[in-house]
């Protein structure tokens, strides 16, 4: 996926909506930005397939350095598929943020917090910012 | 100047020194103050990081007698004993931003400045390559940073960090504990005895500079510490928590 064309959270992950299937399918992921922060990451752990997320929940935790961070959702739904084999790749992350390193993907119940999300400008002025 | 509020604490159990950190940072947002708290621990107990397997503390015998209590920061295990713990909760910091991993200097210069103030020792110093995250106890990883007297690890880090609030939290180490007897602490490094009490004394003085603000200093109210409570027989104690890995 190109990151000119995602929408992303200010919390730094990217979303990709596809509803070519008839249903709203979010993939998400975490921006090349956000990872590069987080440079020596070493563990992860996501939500599984099945797991009802309200907007704003945590669809995963990461550590880096000694800390642990949560990711989130920005959309409402069932998490319907999640990139197993990801946590023993985290390199996958850092490589392809925007291809293989995508975390999970959600069947959309309620798409509210779309509206909040901002295009690749808006999210790098923000990246800008808080650098 | 910014004011922080500062919170002094007797020593206290492991479940409730994590449950009343996890309540420093759920109970922060963007109006909050920071926050640090400065406690010890009632008894030698075991920290596990957060990714850490429970299984793994057979790894380390000399601990093996010792409660256990799961972190919510990440890292490696901590034999907590004889040592002051800080913990720094500060809103407005995206958890991402480089201003999260900034904390951890800030903290950690001030804090070799100290025992440098406290030993004179010429070998105080910061880590400043390397990393070695295998071994199960934090005290014998090396990340940059970690405050190291000669070769020992004296004072290491790890956070939390939620959307736009960092928790921080540390061990100073200050002496050997027979549940690590492999860890010697400034005591043993430098000949030097330093009190828990004079140990948070300094601390005050050195934090409060480093951070550039100004410390109100009042304890937990009847409220909060209800809401430590219920963290701690609702999540901190529970094997759902403890032995979730």
């Amino acid at each position: 996926m190109k990151p000119e064309e995602l929408k992303y959270a200010k919390t730094h992950e990217w979303v990709h909506i596809d509803d070519t299937s008839g249903d709203k399918i979010a993939t998400l992921g975490i921006s090349s930005f956000a990872i590069e922060q987080l440079n020596d990451l070493v563990y992860m752990e996501l939500a599984p397939v099945g797991k009802q997320l309200g907007a704003g929940d945590s669809i995963g935790e990461i550590e880096s350095v000694k800390a642990v961070s949560d990711v989130y959702s920005p959309v409402a739904g069932e998490v319907v598929e999640s990139n197993e084999g990801l946590a023993d790749n985290l390199d996958t992350l850092k490589d392809d943020a925007y291809g293989a390193g995508w975390l999970v993907k959600i069947k959309v119940s309620d798409d509210a917090g779309l509206a909040e999300l901002l295009d690749h400008a808006a999210y790098e002025k923000q990246c800008a910012e808080e650098h | 100047m910014n004011r922080c509020r500062l919170i002094v604490d007797e020593p206290n159990t492991g479940v409730w020194n994590m449950a009343a950190d996890e309540f420093l940072l759920q109970s922060t947002d963007s109006e909050s103050s920071p926050t640090l708290r400065l406690y010890g621990w009632s008894e030698p107990t075991l920290s596990l990081g957060y990714f850490q397997k429970q299984a793994d503390r057979e790894e380390h015998a000399a601990s093996s007698h010792c409660p256990l209590v799961r972190r919510h920061s990440g890292g490696g295990a901590i034999v907590h004993d004889h040592e002051l713990t800080y913990s720094f909760v500060v809103p407005g910091t995206p958890r991402w931003a480089s201003s999260a991993s900034q904390l951890y200097d800030v903290i950690h210069v001030a804090l070799r400045d100290l025992y440098n103030a406290w030993a004179n020792a010429p070998d105080v110093a910061r880590l400043s390559e390397g990393i070695e995250d295998g071994p199960f106890l934090c005290f014998q990883r090396r990340a940059i940073g970690d405050i190291l007297i000669g070769e020992s690890k004296v004072t290491g880090s790890a956070q939390r960090r939620n959307r736009n609030v960092v928790l921080q939290h540390g061990s100073i180490l200050l002496s050997r504990s027979e549940a690590a007897p492999a860890l010697p602490g400034i005591q043993e490094l430098t000949q030097k005895t330093v009190s828990f009490e004079k140990a948070v004394k300094d601390c005050k003085v050195c934090l409060e500079r480093a951070l550039g603000c100004e410390f109100d200093e009042y304890g937990f109210d009847s409220s909060e510490n209800s809401r430590i409570e219920t963290l701690a027989s609702e999540k901190f104690s529970q094997a759902n928590w403890n032995g979730r890995r």
